[in-house]
């Protein structure tokens, strides 16, 4: 990765918006809504860190405590964020570079997060033992190993990004989208795509050895100037029609937002979720995440006339 | 000497098995049909060819079929050949065809109906065994009263004359019986095939269920005129109305050859529910004109509409049978013209079926895996009520039942329940019991 | 599309498709006994059930394409179909034809692979039909080692009809690569819409450790409920 300089604390404002609606096929199924999304920052008011988390539990039954899961590890990953941002606050120039570099991010960030989770796990376990329904799913499912690894029955995906001054932190495992559009215009996936998430298998926080198949990124929001970030669960990208579909949305709700205001986009995102998680769509839970910058609020390039 | 003669004994070629003939049963076109006895005492039928050119295709194309297992205990299969001492030629032998198997015109004909259940046990039957034919890429060419004999009691079917049977590359004499045949067959552009045998199939079933010829109506009649000179030869009429233009009684888009005011057809066709009948329209508008295996209605499509026929039929209060039509919620009885009282619904993965006796919960209606044969559950009249119904179980595992006002209660297997409003888990299948 | 989609952001949503391919045997002995014609009448019989079950689960929708083989592959239906507008056009066989099957898996191997196919769409169904053995048996092996390398190719459900008495089910079993899914037989074409389930459980996601393949074929096909046991107790519950 190449060494980026972190020397300036940017006086920037951020608008985070959040949605996420059970889907279709979980209400047909009688599924309870397996997505989760926490954020936390001063919104709105002053610059500051920010930080959004989104999960998405899995649906099969073999992982039959995936929402109790996929709400533990957002929670948790907003929180291990915060006490990474309070360390490069804190930080001198040097400091901060050695702290961003993806080994450091490796050995605190991620390590924290993927032990944290499975010990609030094996608490939640502790105080709500499997009952009986549930013993009978784990019988059904005679070479999954639940005794050895009892994390298997919450398992879930995850994504969770900050900005703490100039630094942009992205971590991921799992399916799920991360997209970022830069000031200039450009749209991009900060952590590429794994090609080999397909039909109806995903890494997940559960897995044996879940740091192997995280994946992260860090961008120097500074010097590259970002308007907008947006995490997904699949719900929402399985439901549209184009392959390429980042540009096209993300470019959208930019020109929402100038053409309508911040409140307008707060009070569709709601609706959009749910659209995609109607039959109409990919029929399964849907959570979005926006990380909306007030400069381009400030611009109108991207508005018309409404 | 042409034929064998009673008391005469026929060799099969391949096992040597003797076969004594025992009565001249019938003459056809193509030759002569006897009762024989092997040595085991089992009545057998022998077909004896008459002699002409085509023998020598014919003996081929026997030879081919007895290569061949049945594909459906339905087909009185050729099971060989065989030989007489003297007489030159041949003949072949298949399964005897009982006396409980007749014509489908002798059974419409008669003033007592079989009743709804033996009507769709008949038309499940004829579909599985041509779907069992045709999977195997072959084709009957000839589907008329004559050789789909039916048992109009126990609802079994038996197909007789075989010889015609082959692939479609096979080319073969026959083209079929004429208000049977396939437009494209009439006109003369397509030979006999599985398409053409998906006609005739939906043909026979129309007068199964609706006593009549789907494309005979005003239309068709009206062609028929006592003036001199003005009627059409037979040839000409059938060409143009089962051939170059025919149109079905019930097309939606052209009323013009409705049935007669007399027909039958008339009354049975208000009966069966909508959905069935459409099942019939599509057989008879993109199915009558663009003859494909994809336009035309394939055994499956039947198969699955008369099980769900089977799951609408009940009695109403006057007595007679009827069908309920999800489609016209307060459709009246054709009998009575009465508005039927309440049913026992049932709600199932597969759909919505209605409870009365004779109805037979399956695999499929649980788990939609088109296991038709598997009995979960059967509806009888209760032994002690009049006009109360009982559920039997008839799987091997215990339903849990939640009476609507009553606590969770275990239906063992070979146990009974009274049928009221409830929910019923069939392990993890979670139906309803619904009084409408 | 209504006024809320045409607010939303994007070029619009749908539902994910399930893509369907038919590889379809024409060598020349598939002229002998009517096994073309068997092959055809499989197909249609099993697109109204599919066409039925699409509309039943309203969720994914079934795009057919289709691969004819011989002496060669080659598209039959080359753009995906949705199944409703199915037009199936009968295949025949091709005189003194090979059985080029390898050639035909590679070539569903290509429309299958990263580049080529729809992210969002659920685990593929391959459909092979056959009366036969390949004969170009080292491109069935590479064919075989391209699919399983695939991500969509491992996630696919695979088939196999059957045609004739005399099919070597010893190769469709390799493709198929599942002990617990047999090698039909051409009477029982709808099973393959039984089958479909399994695709659309895709969206019942497992983790890529804590799952069998074994328990989705277990969920979907329950253990049979019959052999009638007679109770002792003869009361009405």
């Amino acid at each position: 990765m190449m060494t980026q300089s972190f020397d300036k604390t940017l006086e920037q404002f951020w608008y985070v918006e959040t949605a996420s609606e059970i889907g279709f096929m979980h209400i047909r199924n009688h599924m309870p809504l397996q997505d989760s999304i926490s954020s936390s920052g001063n919104f709105y008011s002053e610059g500051g860190p920010i930080f959004l988390a989104v999960a998405d539990g899995h649906g099969d039954i073999s992982h039959f405590r995936s929402s109790i899961g996929a709400s533990i590890a957002t929670s948790l990953a907003v929180e291990v964020l915060q006490q990474f941002a309070n360390k490069v606050q804190l930080a001198s120039q040097t400091e901060k570079e050695r702290l961003v570099s993806s080994d450091n991010i490796v050995e605190t960030v991620l390590k924290d997060i993927v032990t944290n989770w499975k010990i609030a796990i094996l608490d939640h376990l502790a105080n709500n033992p499997f009952n009986l329904n549930e013993i009978k799913t784990i019988k059904a499912h005679k070479l999954t190993d639940y005794e050895s690894n009892p994390t298997v029955a919450y398992g879930t995906t995850l994504i969770g990004c900050t900005i703490i001054g100039s630094v942009g932190l992205f971590v991921q495992i799992g399916d799920g989208d991360v997209v970022v559009m830069a000031s200039n215009g450009d749209v991009y996936n900060p952590i590429p795509i794994d090609p080999s998430l397909v039909s109806n298998r995903t890494t997940s926080l559960c897995q044996k050895n879940p740091i192997q198949s995280f994946r992260m990124s860090v961008i120097n929001v500074e010097s590259t100037p970002i308007d907008m970030i947006m995490l997904s669960t699949d719900g929402f990208g399985n439901s549209q029609i184009e392959p390429n579909w980042y540009k096209g949305v993300l470019t959208d709700i930019a020109s929402f937002s100038q053409k309508h205001g911040m409140l307008w986009v707060r009070e569709n995102l709601p609706n959009w979720a749910k659209l995609c998680a109607s039959r109409e769509g990919s029929g399964d839970d849907t959570t979005v995440g926006l990380i909306v910058s007030e400069q381009l609020l400030n611009r109108h390039d991207y508005g018309g006339e409404i | 000497m042409l034929y064998p003669s009673v008391g005469d004994e026929v060799k099969m070629r391949r096992t040597d098995t003797v076969i004594k003939i025992e009565s001249r049963v019938a003459e056809g076109g193509q030759g002569v049909v006897f009762r024989g006895v092997d040595s085991g005492g089992h009545d057998l039928a022998v077909k004896w060819y008459r002699k002409n050119k085509y023998l020598e295709r014919q003996y081929n194309q026997i030879e081919y079929l007895t290569s061949y297992s049945r594909p459906h205990p339905s087909f009185a299969w050729p099971i060989d050949i065989v030989n007489h001492p003297t007489i030159v030629g041949f003949g072949y032998t298949m399964e005897w065809v009982e006396a409980r198997f007749v014509s489908l015109v002798e059974v419409l004909k008669k003033k007592v109906q079989p009743n709804f259940r033996t009507l769709i046990l008949i038309g499940i039957e004829l579909n599985e065994a041509f779907s069992a034919l045709h999977s195997r890429g072959l084709c009957y060419r000839d589907i008329n009263f004559g050789n789909l004999l039916v048992d109009p009691y126990r609802g079994d079917v038996s197909i007789v004359d075989n010889d015609n049977i082959g692939s479609e590359s096979s080319r073969q004499g026959i083209k079929g019986t004429l208000r049977f045949m396939a437009p494209e067959l009439i006109v003369g552009s397509s030979a006999p095939s599985i398409v053409t045998d998906l006609y005739s199939l939906a043909v026979f079933l129309f007068y199964l269920f609706m006593h009549g010829h789907p494309l005979e109506g005003q239309k068709v009649n009206a062609s028929y005129t006592w003036d001199k000179g003005q009627e059409q030869s037979e040839t000409v009429k059938v060409t143009h109305f089962f051939g170059r233009d025919p149109l079905f009684v019930y097309d939606p888009s052209d009323a013009s050859n409705r049935p007669e005011y007399d027909s039958p057809v008339l009354r049975w066709w208000d009966i069966y529910p909508e959905f069935f009948k459409g099942v019939f329209v599509k057989a008879f508008t993109t199915g009558l004109k663009e003859p494909s295996l994809m336009k035309r209605v394939t055994e499956t499509q039947w198969r699955s509409a008369l099980y769900q026929l089977n799951d609408q039929l009940f009695s109403c209060s006057c007595g007679a049978a009827v069908f309920k039509d999800f489609d016209i919620p307060n459709k009246r009885c054709w009998n009575c013209s009465g508005t039927s009282l309440s049913v026992p619904i049932m709600e199932v993965p597969s759909g919505t079926c209605v409870l009365s006796p004779g109805f037979k919960l399956t695999r499929h209606h649980l788990f939609k895996d088109f296991d038709y044969k598997d009995s979960i559950g059967s509806v009888e009249p209760h032994p002690n009520i009049t006009g109360e119904l009982v559920f039997r179980n008839t799987s091997n595992i215990s339903w849990i039942i939640e009476p609507v006002g009553e606590g969770v209660k275990e239906v063992k297997p070979g146990q009974r329940m009274q049928v009221r409003p409830m929910k019923i888990h069939f392990d993890k299948i979670a139906t309803t019991i619904l009084n409408t | 599309m209504n006024d809320l989609n045409s607010l939303m952001p994007g070029g619009g949503i749908s539902r994910r498709s399930l893509h369907f391919f038919i590889l379809a045997d024409c060598s020349g002995s598939m002229k002998v006994d009517g096994r073309i014609q068997s092959l055809n009448y499989a197909i249609a019989s099993i697109a109204p059930t599919l066409i039925n079950w699409e509309k039943e689960q309203e969720q994914a929708q079934i795009f057919v394409r289709a691969i004819a083989f011989a002496d060669q592959a080659w598209w039959h239906i080359e753009s995906p179909q949705p199944i409703e507008l199915l037009n199936w056009v009968p295949l025949t066989h091709v005189e003194k034809g090979l059985t080029s099957m390898g050639a035909a898996i590679r070539m569903v191997a290509d429309a299958i692979s990263p580049e080529k196919f729809e992210p969002r769409s659920l685990r593929p169904v391959i459909l092979l039909i056959t009366d036969g053995k390949p004969t170009d048996v080292e491109e069935f092996e590479i064919g075989l080692r391209e699919l399983f390398s695939l991500p969509a190719g491992k996630a696919a459900i695979r088939l196999a009809v059957a045609i004739g008495q005399g099919a070597n089910v010893s190769y469709l079993n390799r493709f198929i690569n599942d002990p617990d899914i047999p090698v039909l037989i051409a009477e029982n074409v709808d099973q393959i819409a039984v089958k479909l389930t399994a695709a659309t459980l895709a969206i019942s996601k497992m983790s890529s450790i804590g799952s069998d393949r074994k328990q989705v074929t277990e969920q979907i096909i329950l253990p049979a409920v019959n052999s009638f046991i007679q109770a002792d107790d003869d009361t009405i519950v």
